[in-house]
């Protein structure tokens, strides 16, 4: 049963608290993907996800969502942002001692590798570029869907993306040439 | 007259050699890693990609999430606050102006008693002269 994610949101906007768990669970596994892809680490990914649907809680009951946009889009952009704002957090504040993620029973070992290895390989990247090569290298987004998820313009996307690529290859080359 | 080569048995020739000669050719190991430092480590994004494409938290997330809205602790689950939570209604509004308008209405009753008391003070007077003016007219 396919279950439209705008209805759920006009009920929210009414002040219907259940509705809202319900589109939490609905979309809570590919904004959960998204969030640790891209500050990659499940414990923070977990703190910014949770600080994404208080947001888009509170937009919605105060009357902050159009309608225009998909639900989805809409959470994608917030989940994004508050993913961005962890990551500018991590650069202003050295990172204590990992902490454990405390929703992640169904993660996989091979992802949580997976997840260390992404965040190791993006360390260099300044946010906002990290951002884009996440979108549109590992989310699959065009680079149309990953400017409104970034809220900048398409133009923009390109640039940070041969940015990013840049410095990947920057750090591969200094790699090799040091023998590692 | 010497016989010259069939020009294309010739190219034939050739082509087998070229081919035969250029059998065992193979790319470098690092070809790999080359084309993989051109496109800016999209290969291994990819394989990153794949490997956490099953991410999901497990159902206490939901529950933290509610917990966190009803202004509990996480890891709880608890309705939000209906007054923080609800948009504001009508009777915020009466409930709000509600003392202004209670002293507005009592000064609006007491002129309206006095004007009712002037009025019919009026009209008894008028009443009065008018049963006079009866009597002196028999």
């Amino acid at each position: 049963m396919t279950i439209d994610t705008r209805l759920l949101a006009a009920r929210v906007a009414k002040g219907d608290a259940a509705a809202f768990r319900h589109l939490v669970d609905l979309t809570r596994a590919p904004m959960y993907r998204l969030a640790a892809r891209l500050v990659g680490d499940l414990a923070e990914a977990e703190d910014a996800l949770q600080e994404a649907y208080v947001d888009a809680y509170r937009a919605l009951a105060e009357g902050r969502w159009d309608g225009r946009s998909k639900v989805e889009t809409w959470l994608y952009r917030i989940v994004t942002n508050a993913s961005l704002d962890a990551l500018r957090r991590r650069r202003e504040i050295a990172r204590d001692a990992p902490r454990e993620p405390r929703f992640d029973g169904r993660v996989t070992a091979e992802a949580r590798i997976a997840l260390r290895e992404l965040d190791t390989l993006l360390a260099d990247l300044s946010p906002p570029d990290r951002a884009a090569l996440v979108l549109v290298g590992v989310e699959g987004l065009s680079a149309k869907d990953a400017a409104v998820a970034l809220g900048c313009s398409e133009g923009a996307v390109e640039q940070r993306l041969v940015r990013a690529r840049a410095t990947l290859r920057a750090r591969t080359d200094a790699k090799e040439a040091s023998g590692g | 007259m010497a016989d010259r080569p069939d020009p294309v048995n010739e190219g034939d020739r050739v082509l087998a050699a070229i081919a035969e000669a250029t059998e065992g050719v193979e790319p470098d190991p690092r070809l790999a890693d080359a084309v993989e430092r051109a496109i800016g480590g999209g290969d291994r994004l990819s394989l990153l990609a794949q490997a956490t494409a099953e991410l999901e938290p497990d159902d206490g997330f939901s529950a933290a999430v509610m917990g966190r809205l009803g202004g509990s602790s996480s890891g709880t689950i608890s309705s939000p606050d209906p007054v923080s939570t609800s948009g504001p209604s009508s009777l915020d509004a009466v409930s709000r102006t509600g003392p202004a308008a209670a002293l507005v209405a009592a000064f609006a009753a007491a002129a309206a008693l006095l004007l009712s008391l002037q009025t019919q003070r009026e009209v008894d007077a008028t009443i009065v002269t008018s049963v006079l003016s009866v009597e002196v007219g028999e």
